[in-house]
């Protein structure tokens, strides 16, 4: 993961080549030609560079989506689970609603709605994942709200707001970052999974599963093109879910 | 838009890429087979293509891929042999009586598969139901002159047209299949259970599965070689040549130049080629931009962009570079030794000075993925070689019905596309014609070319209309209503148990004088 973090930034300043710099003469070269440690694509880019380049795609992605679907659940969660009643209710429909319909179906629909986008990705893998964290979290509110701390909070007056960013909020916290880092990796594998479908971003996005789409066309003559890519989202997606469990374990 | 309209509009783009793909060829039986060597049919031919037939109404459908199997079951008046002559199909011979009128005599003795026989009647209620507004023909302006058809006797039609129809004869050779009229007046019977005076008639189509025809008996253009033709649409080109290399089918389809490597040295496996009469072509827009009004400009992306290089590395070599703006062999569309635009970066540069963008200068490109042989890729590697002369294309691929809408639109500024084809009227129509404003015109408005399409409409006389259509090519080329690139070359796999299968120029599988063994 850490890997992935500093490939990213590092693409920032600075690549083997310009990731969009074509040249037909040196089309399909094998990886470990002078200059093009992972060889290039068919119009001549350097797969190096395109790989680091996409890191950032990938990366912004699984982090950004994560905060939105985060946000939007931990506040319906939070509402669900502290209030009951009707608001409970009526948010607990919602998630029903949408587990009902598959996420990356919903995601293909939505993009094809609203259009490619590496922020719309963003903003549609946030929306089809918050109803993890919200029933996540409506469960933890209603475990911890009975608890002693939080009725005394409300004994002595405190604020409905301020009992729920104050006493619950830090009690839930540690389930919800683990859950989080796992749908990282999840966000980034969906975002690949709709680039190689071509309905996540515009071309001048250089993106792992976008790279892998065009991998496949030449895999017959060039395995290492899908080879690349391929790789790059599985050490990610590894890398994410280490992370995850070893989160998980400090938190049992 | 519900899908009827849909279904129309791609009809409609359907026929500006295509005249090209469309304006035809091909008879749908083989062709001038000696009599005393048709053989008894044998066996089950299985075809996959990319894509299913979207209807079995033969004036509703536009793919390539549906008038393949549809010309199984139907017969034309007139048609295009392999080799893109014009033969004689129902009409066994044609003439102009005068301006207005065209007079067509019919082949005798032929009936449609449920027994009505064909005559002038059927061609009367064929013509009519073409441009039946209710039918929704994406086609029906192929027949837009035509005002009146007369019975004079059950073996002659005359064909009365508002003005003169030059090229009616080459337009009923694309499109215009005969029906029966009793069987054909209820719309459903045509899209459930064709019925047609083919050398094949309709067994069953499970769409998104399989259609199949079977031998009809003794036909007028040499008897069928199958007992029965199966079309299967396979749209992964993957699980096409797996199902090739399997046995499981006999002929496929578009086999992509970069997956060729993966039929070579398969036992009985070979390849079929034939270069596509269609032109891929960049066509900017007059009217979303100003830069490429300038003709210099347009100029300077010819130049710029290296058509031998695009063809030698993302083509792998399928492609021919066009040098005209009509293929080889298209009479008036093809000029043999017009000046070429060879690749010439810095005369790109030299002319983009001479029109005031000496900086270049940057727009949007739009092109389609996955319709034209590594269409993405192109356009990819055409973004960068403008970019060495300076000039930004900034790049999105679209997908195909969106894509059809934006150039019916007219929203695009420069966008890739297959244009040209075997005829040339439409073509130009549709694309040139500042007067006709057709589906693909963009803008383009140039006097002289609006001129010569409106003449050489007129001329019957087929000498003095390719006269006209070749002064045509010469202005076009100079002065580049479109960026000239190149002419794929359709790929296809064909099985050992295949024998005598020949593509055509049309990518409309055509089965000639095909047999299987076996």
């Amino acid at each position: 993961m850490l890997v992935v973090v500093v490939t990213a930034l590092v693409s920032l300043i600075w690549t083997p080549h310009p990731a969009g710099e074509q040249d037909l003469d040196r089309s399909l070269l094998a990886p470990g030609w002078s200059g093009f440690p992972f060889g290039t694509d068919l119009n001549g880019r350097d797969l190096l560079s395109r790989i680091m380049v996409g890191a950032r795609a990938s990366l912004f992605v699984g982090l950004a989506s994560v905060a939105i679907g985060g946000l939007i659940g931990l506040v319906l969660g939070l509402m669900a689970g502290y209030f009951g009643g009707w608001p409970d209710a009526l948010i607990m429909r919602l998630v029903d609603i949408q587990l009902s319909l598959p996420g990356v179906l919903l995601a293909i629909a939505i993009l094809a709605a609203i259009g490619k986008g590496l922020f719309n990705v963003v903003l549609v893998l946030g929306f089809v994942s918050w109803v993890q964290y919200a029933r996540l979290v409506r469960g933890s509110t209603l475990a911890t709200r009975a608890r002693e701390f939080v009725l005394g909070a409300r004994a002595v007056g405190a604020s409905d707001a301020r009992i729920m960013a104050r006493h619950i909020l830090p009690n839930i916290a540690g389930p919800l970052m683990v859950v989080a880092t796992i749908n990282v990796s999840s966000n980034i594998l969906s975002e690949a999974a709709l680039s190689y479908l071509g309905v996540g971003v515009p071309l001048s996005t250089v993106t792992w599963g976008g790279m892998l789409n065009e991998g496949k066309q030449v895999f017959a003559v060039a395995w290492w093109n899908a080879a690349w890519p391929g790789l790059a989202i599985l050490l990610a997606v590894f890398g994410t879910n280490l992370l995850g469990d070893g989160l998980s374990a400090d938190e049992g | 838009m519900n899908r009827r309209e849909f279904v129309r509009l791609g009809a409609l783009l359907g026929m500006s890429t295509g005249i090209s793909i469309l304006a035809a060829c091909a008879p749908n039986a083989p062709t001038a087979q000696p009599a005393a060597t048709a053989p008894t049919p044998t066996g089950t031919l299985t075809i996959a293509q990319g894509v299913d037939a979207e209807s079995l109404d033969p004036y509703v459908t536009t793919s390539g891929a549906s008038k393949g199997m549809l010309w199984t079951i139907y017969d034309r008046l007139v048609f295009r042999d392999l080799d893109l002559a014009l033969k004689p199909g129902l009409a066994t011979s044609w003439k102009a009586l005068d301006d207005s009128t065209w007079e067509l005599k019919l082949r005798p003795g032929i009936s449609f598969h449920n027994g009505e026989p064909f005559d002038a009647n059927a061609v009367k209620f064929s013509f009519a139901r073409y441009v039946d507004p209710s039918i929704k023909n994406g086609y029906a302006t192929l027949l837009k002159p035509v005002t009146d058809v007369q019975v004079i006797d059950p073996m002659t039609v005359r064909v009365k047209t508002s003005e003169p129809f030059a090229e009616l004869i080459e337009t009923l050779s694309a499109y215009v299949e005969m029906l029966p009229p009793k069987a054909a007046a209820d719309p459903n019977a045509v899209a459930s259970k064709p019925i047609g005076t083919g050398p094949y008639k309709f067994v069953s189509w499970t769409p998104n599965d399989r259609f199949v025809v079977q031998d009809a008996g003794a036909h007028w253009n040499g008897s069928p070689r199958m007992q029965r033709v199966l079309f299967r649409p396979i749209p992964d080109s993957t699980a096409r040549i797996n199902e090739l290399k399997s046995g499981g089918v006999d002929i496929i389809t578009n086999v992509p130049p970069l997956e060729i490597s993966t039929l070579q040295g398969a036992a009985g496996i070979s390849l079929a080629r034939a270069t596509n009469a269609g032109s891929i072509i960049l066509i900017p827009s007059f009217m979303n931009t100003d830069v490429f009004k300038k003709k210099e400009v347009r100029q300077a992306l010819q130049y710029a962009i290296d058509k031998d290089q695009l063809i030698k590395v993302v083509l792998r070599g399928e492609a021919v570079p066009m040098s005209s703006p009509f293929p080889k062999g298209v009479a008036g569309g093809y000029v043999d030794g017009l000046p070429q635009y060879a690749y010439d970066p810095e005369k790109a540069k030299a002319l983009l000075a001479q029109a005031g963008y000496p900086d270049g200068f940057s727009f949007n490109f739009k092109a389609p993925e996955g319709r034209y042989l590594q269409d993405k890729a192109v356009a990819e590697a055409i973004t960068g070689q403008l970019a060495k002369v300076g000039i930004k294309a900034e790049l999105e691929t679209v997908e195909w019905s969106t894509y059809v809408q934006g150039i019916v639109g007219r929203k695009y500024e420069l966008f890739l596309l297959s244009q040209g084809g075997l005829q040339v009227g439409p073509a130009v129509q549709t694309n040139w014609s500042s007067r006709i404003k057709g589906i693909a015109w963009q803008g383009y408005t140039n006097p002289t070319v609006d001129g010569l399409i409106d003449t050489a409409a007129k001329q019957v006389d087929a000498a003095q209309r390719v006269a006209t259509y070749e002064q045509l090519m010469r202005t076009a080329w100079d002065d580049s209503p479109w960026i000239f690139l190149y002419h794929q070359q359709d790929i296809y796999g064909v099985g050992n148990r295949v024998k005598n299968f020949r593509p055509t120029s049309e990518a409309i599988v055509q089965l000639g004088d095909t047999q299987v063994t076996g």
